[in-house]
């Protein structure tokens, strides 16, 4: 599989590439806008990673232009964090949207779930007992649970909770809700535990549980799905 | 400038006596030539149709500028007649029109010469007309002023009774009183923070109209000093902004290749030795740039804040379980005394979040090994305080810096992890959305404190 990778700093680009190439991917640099509308035009490129902030056409109008015509998976990488700039990103038509400094390890977990999703997101299961948010799957008739088609493995007391979740999609359901649900008992003073638990749901389903793509925290209110993903 | 002196005012009002008594002189003498036969009827027309035109003209001038003390100024005038009420001026108005009226009765009684008997009338028109400019004058004061009907015994006595019956405050009479309670209260308006009150200078007289363009200026002065200090602000945290972006690019890079030589297998104990210092470092500096963004934009007021009524109690629970694995990492315990139900109070939850998060965050870093973190939330009748305390591992220093400073830590070394940043960024976003922060050290002992008022 071809990675297109546009960022103005060369020095970016090229440590990009030895992390994509250790994972088997080939990958195409590039150093500008104009340059990466160039080489889509005439390689085949299953992915591309792009700047915002360049010389020639910066990545907002890159990926817009790109979008035009093509739908592959775009992961903005900018050293923008505010939450407009990264609004604006996913609104122009990227898929996510990465701050820098980021993690490599975490860049090239995104490549390969945008990735898995593109290809295998079409052949999704539908049954009845299926419940999907994004590249989240759940499937209770099988008690399995995917994200991006790689399976997670909950304990019981996550997968009860996570599928309570799933069900009533962008419901907040708080602390003591879930406890009564979970545990069929009445939460009297309720603790840290389905917070705990919340937690190691985060760590299993998403790539970086600091900021969660599914399982959202309500702050002061609960814990929901979020819908439109 | 266009002056309407008092004396330009006499000399109206005396040319419009002399047209006046010219007219009714005629008009007397009109009658008188018709039942004696005489002649000279044309001239004596001539001279009537001359003093009505002129007491006219200048009748219709004094109308347009009296009140008024020149061109440019609109403001009206009023003088010590115009203080009679309105209705008790029309009582005396009505009695001097009596008292004309039993003259001219009692004249027809006295034989005079024709001359005699014009010098009568004349005199009675001139006083007729005297009374009359005094009385029509000052209603036109009164109507060019709005307070025509207002500045009438009926009217306020009316306002007396509705105010005594109703128990309400008193709307002041007169036009002094009104225009400075309105800049009374326009300058209790600046005072409380409303800068975009501003006095309609059109609206205010003599005295009051440089007062209130006086406070006008207050205002400006203020709203720009205020405008500056928060431009200045914004320029700042834009400055960060823009600099930290131009930071992160080159740490980009130094990061990942950091990472990079970490893979290499390098056989030098020396060497792996250093790149573990690098990492330490740069991760470090990235943490450090991203809080100091934070930090500006949220001193600088640059934040969105979406407040929404919010479970404290379930915020505190809720952070408690992101956080207990790093505090089991140093052995710490987390004792959390809550109350059963929910306390609510307005808020934005996240930046809520963030502020206890870096207050547990501040705790898990500092606090003694093996030892307990108190996490409290107690209700007040009208606030909740959320509390946490912790053992400090290291001593802290006599004489402590305020630790909400930025750049400010509880350590004259800067070796450990932290950008000093943490416990400013929770105090100033708990200060915007309206709570207090507080912050205590006893000895070893450190306490924090939100509060915010319950709903």
């Amino acid at each position: 599989m071809t990675i297109l990778v546009c960022d103005d700093d060369k020095e970016i680009v090229d440590a990009i590439e030895i992390y994509l190439q250790q994972e088997g991917y080939s990958v195409e640099k590039v150093y500008d806008g104009e340059q990466a509308l160039e080489v889509l035009k005439t390689k085949p490129v299953d992915l591309m990673i792009i700047d915002v902030m360049m010389p020639k056409l910066d990545g907002i109008r890159a990926t817009l232009q790109v979008r035009q015509s093509s739908s592959i998976p775009i992961i903005i990488l900018s050293a923008k964090t505010e939450d407009a700039d990264k609004i604006l990103g996913l609104n122009v038509g990227a898929d996510d949207y990465m701050t820098k400094p980021f993690n490599p390890l975490e860049l090239v977990a995104r490549v390969k779930s945008q990735l898995r999703r593109y290809t295998t997101l079409s052949s999704a299961v539908q049954g009845e007992a299926v419940y999907e948010a994004g590249g989240l799957v759940m499937n209770d008739d099988l008690k399995k649970v995917t994200v991006d088609g790689e399976e997670v493995r909950l304990t019981p007391i996550e997968y009860n909770i996570l599928l309570l979740l799933m069900k009533n999609k962008g419901k907040v359901y708080s602390i003591s809700q879930i406890y009564e649900e979970i545990w069929n008992e009445e939460a009297i003073g309720a603790d840290n535990t389905v917070a705990v638990h919340i937690r190691h749901i985060r760590e299993k389903i998403e790539i970086n549980p600091r900021e969660p793509r599914y399982l959202k925290v309500v702050w002061g209110v609960g814990y929901k799905i979020e819908t439109g993903v | 400038m266009k002056e309407y002196s008092n004396g330009r005012k006499g000399a109206a009002i005396v040319i419009h006596q002399m047209f006046l008594v010219l007219m009714v002189c005629s008009i007397y003498g009109t009658g008188y030539n018709i039942r004696m036969h005489a002649g000279g009827l044309g001239e004596l027309s001539l001279l009537m149709v001359t003093g009505l035109v002129g007491s006219f003209v200048t009748l219709a001038w004094l109308t347009n500028i009296c009140g008024r003390r020149s061109e440019e100024d609109p403001g009206i005038y009023l003088n010590f007649i115009d203080r009679l009420y309105t209705d008790l001026h029309l009582v005396l108005m009505i009695m001097f029109i009596y008292l004309v009226f039993y003259l001219c009765r009692n004249l027809r009684g006295l034989h005079f010469e024709f001359s005699g008997l014009l010098v009568a009338v004349g005199t009675i028109g001139y006083l007729t007309d005297a009374g009359f400019l005094i009385f029509y004058l000052s209603m036109v004061r009164r109507a060019k002023n709005n307070t025509l009907l207002q500045h009438s015994l009926v009217w306020v006595l009316f306002h007396f009774i509705r105010d005594r019956l109703s128990g309400s405050f008193r709307e002041p009479v007169t036009r002094k009183a009104r225009e400075r309670l309105a800049i009374q209260r326009a300058i209790e308006e600046i005072a409380a923070g409303a800068f975009d009150t501003r006095l309609d200078a059109e609206n205010f007289h003599g005295q009051e109209r440089e007062l209130a363009v006086a406070v006008n200026h207050i205002r400006d002065g203020m709203s720009d000093a205020v405008m500056n200090h928060i431009k200045n602000e914004r320029m700042k945290a834009d400055l960060i902004t823009n600099v930290s972006h131009d930071i992160k690019t080159p740490l980009t890079s130094i990061v990942n290749y950091v990472d990079l030589l970490k893979r290499e297998n390098l056989d030098n104990e020396k060497a792996r030795g250093y790149i573990r210092i690098l990492d330490e470092k740069s991760q470090r500096l990235k943490q450090l740039t991203e809080d100091l963004v934070e930090a500006s934009k949220i001193s600088s007021g640059n934040i969105k804040l979406d407040i929404q009524e919010i479970d404290f109690v379930e915020l505190i629970y809720q952070t408690g379980g992101e956080f207990n694995e790093r505090f089991e990492a140093r052995g710490l315990t987390i004792v959390t005394r809550l109350p059963h139900d929910s306390v609510m109070v307005r808020a934005d939850g996240r930046q809520l979040y963030r502020a206890v998060e870096n207050l547990y965050t501040n705790a898990a870093k500092y606090a003694l090994e093996n030892t307990r973190v108190y996490v409290s939330l107690e209700e007040h009748d009208q606030t909740a305080v959320f509390t946490i305390k912790n053992i400090s591992s290291r001593q802290l220093p006599a004489g402590m810096p305020d630790l909400t400073e930025r750049f400010v830590r509880g350590e004259e070394s800067r070796t450990t992890e932290g950008s000093g940043l943490g416990l400013s960024i929770a105090k100033n976003l708990t200060t915007l959305m309206g709570g207090e922060f507080e912050i205590k050290v006893d000895g070893d002992l450190f306490i924090a404190a939100i509060t915010f008022h319950k709903i």
